[in-house]
């Protein structure tokens, strides 16, 4: 691995978040971008004259809007700018933070602005993922994103009961957090004594499956301002660190034709890189909160195992325990998750954004209530690729 | 205006005005009985018939294909949109049984309900007028403007304009202009269904005096709401565009893949092979990425094998080369082609009729395409080996 130190610091200095919803047709999309961006220069205190830099990303195959970083100007605020443009599918938000953050680091910029938003009620989500599929063989068999694969596969290992009351364990506990978060899109007022029939009677989708496990279309927008140290300092007092990144993907063994190759494991390779060079050896015990790019409940709960390093069904005693929830061991995902809002070109940026909140104290009514000094955030995407931010709250590592 | 003791929108009625509110474009092509169980107060049980392009709303459950059960409160919710249909049946306040696959028509057949009128009168609209005053609208206007509505509903108004101030009077208090009109007309174009300048040409509507100041008057006001306030405040600005794309696109196959494609011209399947760790490509690429390097050694496999993972798809999504939604359930599944090991399976689709024998190590054989041009298509499908 090719990776070197940083430069120097960055800091995340400015949150912008829109409400997350399936229907945002009260404003065109420069708009909706509009609301994020002013939210996060509120948040900083700043003017968009004080960012040198936007870096702008969706996925454009959704909308089918071709460079919309143009159109959006209006709302990005991007005039007479340098900026950058990136689509990566669902990996996307995170890759707009790891630009921002390498721009920053570099001493290319001291004040970035980046911005990922998603109005996926102006295409067609599952239209736009299967023509992500090899045109030679694979469009006429994608269904989008879904797939029996991970419940399959999760069932195999510890039975049809366990597995499936863990995942929708994992689904509830969401569900809870996601109803304490007003920027969540779905929150449904879940209870532990819906299990049984949620388990047996939520619509299935594919195989296992079910309407309840899988994520929302959302629209929304989420733009961040990230800072070298200097800067940092004298915008605010609450800088959050970002104290490394890991970027990885397995684009080279993945066919577009999707044959199982074991190809998930770059959330394990990120992870196990990611902890060796920082010196965490029990990222259990070491971080305060994960924010995890959950696309379903099936995945949430499978990958809880990849990203921790645990071992056999550690993980799922996570859940079943309910160490995962807000006032848990571990809290993950207290803002609602994936599955909550699904914004997609946003999505894994909110997880970035959402773990820095909880790092300021000011999440809101989903803050964790106790002190978080260490986060965790993931992205994950379509084409096997994964990223993963430290964030810290003391510059001392 | 109390309306609070009786509910303007009863589960009956939305179904009662279902036979009005057909929408020929929507249920032409489908036949089928759509159930609804709507439980709680105000529910009751339902079936819509709808025998392509005909459609019959009947009391009771008879023999539907696709059968909703929701709560009455909920039911009217959705209709209303003031609930998310897809998140109720995610939530399960909306269950399904039967061919989910119908519902989505079913998204289509009818037109918007709208709840009956609740009484609107005369009195109410000029009543609430200084409350819905439109300050763009009345500025630097000044004029009296005097209304006489005739029947049981009527009365005499002036709505007193001053540079921006707004007085409702009742009675004629020096009119610049008035207006004369039947109480049920002057309803019906306050709530838009009746056209202003239709109702003034047909003589509906008689004006007096100084008609120029007609003209302004019309942007005075915030529109009326009844006060049931079942309509939305949507701004007439706000439009939602529909678009339809239908690209035709072109793929050049290169030479590996090619040959894949052309061997199935002759029903062969062929897989390519890392000469570095022997493991199979199929379909072939160009590289073994775990190796990195050429994979130019070519395989005949199968053409029979094994399931090894079934997707089952139960939700009807879209066919990416059609746009039209799938007939569900359908099985696309990996299959393991005799000669290949562990993940070298080839991506396809199960016979539909084959779907309850979708297990994992079930034995198949292709099904080929009479004409065969070099593409998936070529096998129609594979199919279990009893």
């Amino acid at each position: 691995m090719g990776h070197r130190k940083k430069n120097r610091n960055v800091g995340i200095v400015g949150i912008g978040e829109t409400k997350f919803s399936s229907h945002r047709e009260d404003v065109n999309q420069p708009e909706m971008i509009n609301e994020a961006v002013r939210d996060a220069l509120n948040d900083a205190g700043l003017s968009i004259d004080d960012v040198e830099c936007v870096v702008h990303g969706n996925m454009e195959l959704f909308e089918m809007i071709h460079q919309p970083d143009l159109w959006h100007t209006l709302g990005t605020g991007a005039y007479g700018k340098d900026a950058y443009r990136l689509t990566t599918g669902g990996t996307t938000g995170g890759t707009l933070v790891a630009a921002a953050d390498n721009l920053v680091a570099s001493g290319m910029y001291d004040v970035v602005l980046a911005i990922g938003f998603e109005k996926l009620q102006e295409g067609h989500t599952t239209g736009g993922i299967t023509n992500m599929a090899d045109p030679l063989w694979a469009r006429k068999l994608q269904s989008g994103a879904l797939t029996d694969s991970a419940a399959v596969k999760v069932i195999a290992e510890f039975g049809e009961e366990r597995a499936k009351r863990a995942a929708m364990t994992y689904r509830i506990i969401m569900d809870k957090h996601a109803c304490l978060n007003p920027n969540s899109h779905r929150a449904f007022g879940l209870d532990w004594d819906q299990m049984d029939d949620l388990i047996k009677n939520s619509p299935p989708l594919i195989g296992n499956l079910r309407l309840i496990h899988m994520c929302s279309q959302s629209d929304g927008a989420c733009a961040m301002i990230f800072a070298s140290e200097e800067k940092a300092k004298s915008i605010t007092d609450k800088p959050v660190w970002v104290r490394d990144h890991i970027c990885i993907h397995r684009e080279e063994t993945l066919n577009l034709c999707n044959n199982y190759y074991p190809n998930q494991t770059t959330h394990k390779f990120a992870a196990e890189k990611l902890y060796e060079r920082n010196g965490i050896t029990d990222p259990v015990e070491y971080f305060d909160v994960f924010e995890m790019y959950d696309p379903s409940a099936w995945w949430g709960m499978d990958w809880i195992r990849d990203f921790f390093l645990l071992k056999d069904d550690e993980h799922i005693k996570l859940i079943e325990n309910k160490d995962i929830m807000i006032d848990g061991k571990i809290p993950i995902n207290p803002s609602g998750g994936v599955i909550a809002a699904n914004p997609i070109g946003a999505t894994a940026m909110v997880r970035v954004a959402e773990a820095a909140k909880q790092i300021r104290g000011n999440a809101g009514p989903h803050q964790i209530p106790r002190q978080v000094n260490h986060a965790l955030a993931s992205s994950f995407g379509g084409t096997m690729w994964t990223i993963l931010f430290m964030l810290e709250k003391e510059l001392n590592w | 205006m109390d309306n609070k003791d009786k509910p303007l929108v009863t589960v009956a009625d939305i179904f009662g005005t279902m036979e009005s509110r057909v929408n020929p474009e929507g249920v032409q092509g489908v036949t089928a009985n759509y159930g609804y169980i709507i439980t709680g107060e105000g529910g009751g049980e339902w079936t819509v018939s709808v025998n392509n392009g005909d459609v019959e709303v009947k009391n009771g459950i008879h023999k539907p294909q696709v059968t909703t059960t929701c709560a009455a409160e909920d039911w009217i919710a959705i209709t209303l949109g003031k609930l998310d249909g897809m998140s109720a049946f995610t939530s399960g306040k909306l269950k399904v049984e039967g061919d989910l696959g119908l519902l989505g028509k079913a998204a289509k057949f009818f037109h918007k309900y709208t709840p009956p009128v609740p009484e609107v009168t005369v009195a109410d609209i000029f009543g609430t007028m200084e409350s819905r005053v439109n300050p763009d609208g009345v500025k630097g206007i000044t004029a009296n403007y005097g209304y006489v509505i005739t029947g049981d509903g009527g009365g005499e108004w002036t709505v007193c304009v001053a540079d921006g101030t707004v007085k409702v009077k009742e009675g004629l208090h020096d009119p610049k202009v008035t207006t004369t009109c039947q109480d049920e007309d002057w309803i019906a174009i306050t709530l838009g269904k009746l056209d202003g300048m239709t109702a003034f040409s047909s003589g509906k509507l008689k004006v007096d005096g100084d008609l120029g100041l007609l003209g302004p008057a019309t942007k005075f006001f915030k529109k009326y709401v009844p006060a049931s306030g079942m309509e939305e405040e949507v701004g007439e600005e706000l439009i939602v565009l529909k678009q339809i794309l239908s690209l035709p696109q072109k793929f050049s196959t290169g030479k590996v893949m090619g040959k894949f494609l052309n061997a199935l011209k002759d029903k062969k399947i062929l897989a390519n092979k890392c000469p570095k760790c022997g493991r199979l490509q199929l379909p072939p690429r160009e590289v073994c990425a775990i190796c990195v390097v050429r994979a130019d050694q070519w395989v005949e496999v199968g053409p029979e094998g094994s399931i090894a993972t079934p997707d089952i798809a139960y939700y009807a999504s879209p066919d990416p080369l059609t746009g039209e939604s799938r007939e569900t359930p359908y099985c696309s599944a990996h299959f393991l082609l005799d000669g290949c090991k562990d993940h070298e399976t080839l991506w396809h689709e199960l016979k539909d009729e084959d779907l309850p024998k979708a297990k994992k190590g079930v034995r198949v054989r292709p099904v080929w395409n009479e004409e065969r041009i070099g593409a998936i298509t070529d096998i129609k499908y594979f199919e279990v080996i009893d």
